[in-house]
């Protein structure tokens, strides 16, 4: 007897990499995806990253003083690849900000700074060195909570966007929207409300990981990253697909 | 968080000293330098990252403090945290 097994893979559920469907599914509404599990993306000098260059559009962000190096582990992200910056100085930059002013940004991160830490921690800034000209996503807290909160400068001062339920302790799923007149804010794939309008006024001078863009980084981030994306305005398909997809490389139910 | 040794106003030579020591022990040696020669926190004291078990970890392993260090961070304070200016 010869058995014959058919698998005619139709899986279309989106399954953390290993299934059909992947960031690189969004074709040209992906901007820059750093992914952590792409090792040939990062440049290490022992287990500290010297560069983490985004698998879309090749912008390589870097950091050339051994002190502010994140760590990179191949586990370190709940037993996925992960880069672990210490929440003390490190951090990753690139000296230009090719994104414009509206967009996108996505990342899978595990946030462990405490509440009794009540200063800001920049997960990503983009745009110009000053508050008002820059977009920054960040762990904030309010009311004795750890909150999702989104930085958005507008020129003459700056907008706050602050998820009012999700906890941000632990691994999840953030997503901040930028658009051209309001912007929003996503935690694990649930919206912190109605969109807060605010129209950006961003520089062009930097992006950086795990610290403001201001001209001497600061606020660094705490805690742990397997993924940042900067992503075009997506529809409610590709915002699913893209939440399904991170949340499950997470572990996040 | 990663330690750091904080040198009081005043021991901005033996900040200099430390980051000497640290740059020559470093053993990323394709970096540009270990630490920056000029970053204060709020309170204008010199911060210098430790390079050393706590301060460094290399291939997975906290870095063992090289013979030397300890006396080249005399005037220093070892910290968990730093308390960096507020941005003006």
């Amino acid at each position: 007897m010869i058995g014959l097994g058919l698998n005619l893979g139709l899986g279309l559920g989106a399954q953390g990499g290993g299934g059909a469907w992947s960031p690189s599914s969004l074709g040209a509404s992906l901007l820059a995806f750093w992914d952590a599990e792409a090792t040939s993306s990062l440049t290490l000098a022992g287990s500290l990253v010297t560069t983490w260059t985004d698998t879309k559009g090749s912008y390589a962000q870097t950091q050339a003083t051994s002190g502010f190096k994140p760590a990179y582990s191949a586990t370190s992200f709940n037993g996925r690849p992960g880069l672990t910056p210490d929440g003390t100085d490190d951090y990753l930059g690139l000296e230009s900000q090719p994104f414009g002013s509206s967009f996108e940004i996505w990342a899978l991160v595990d946030q462990t700074a405490l509440v009794a830490d009540t200063g800001v921690r920049a997960l990503v800034g983009i745009g110009g060195s000053l508050s008002a000209s820059r977009v920054t996503l960040q762990r904030a807290v309010a009311s004795g909570v750890n909150r999702a909160q989104l930085n958005i400068g507008t020129g003459g001062g700056s907008v706050a966007v602050t998820h009012p339920t999700l906890d941000f302790s632990g691994r999840h799923v953030i997503r901040a929207v930028i658009g051209p007149t309001e912007a929003n804010l996503y935690g694990d794939g649930v919206s912190a409300g109605a969109a807060t309008a605010a129209v950006p006024s961003l520089g062009t001078t930097r992006t950086r990981l795990f610290a403001t863009t201001s001209t001497v980084a600061g606020n660094f981030w705490q805690g742990g990253a397997n993924a940042v994306l900067i992503t075009q305005m997506l529809d409610a398909g590709q915002a699913t697909n893209l939440t399904n997809f991170l949340k499950t490389r997470g572990g996040i139910a | 968080m990663s330690l750091v040794v904080l040198f009081p106003v005043g021991k901005e030579t033996s900040a200099d000293t430390y980051l000497t020591f640290c740059n020559l022990n470093n053993p990323d040696t394709e970096a540009e330098q270990w630490y920056p020669p000029d970053w204060l926190d709020k309170y204008g004291q010199r911060v210098v990252g430790y390079l050393g078990p706590g301060g460094l970890i290399w291939n997975g392993v906290p870095f063992p403090e090289p013979a030397g260090g300890e006396a080249a961070r005399a005037d220093g304070v070892l910290s968990a945290t730093v308390e960096w200016p507020d941005e003006a």
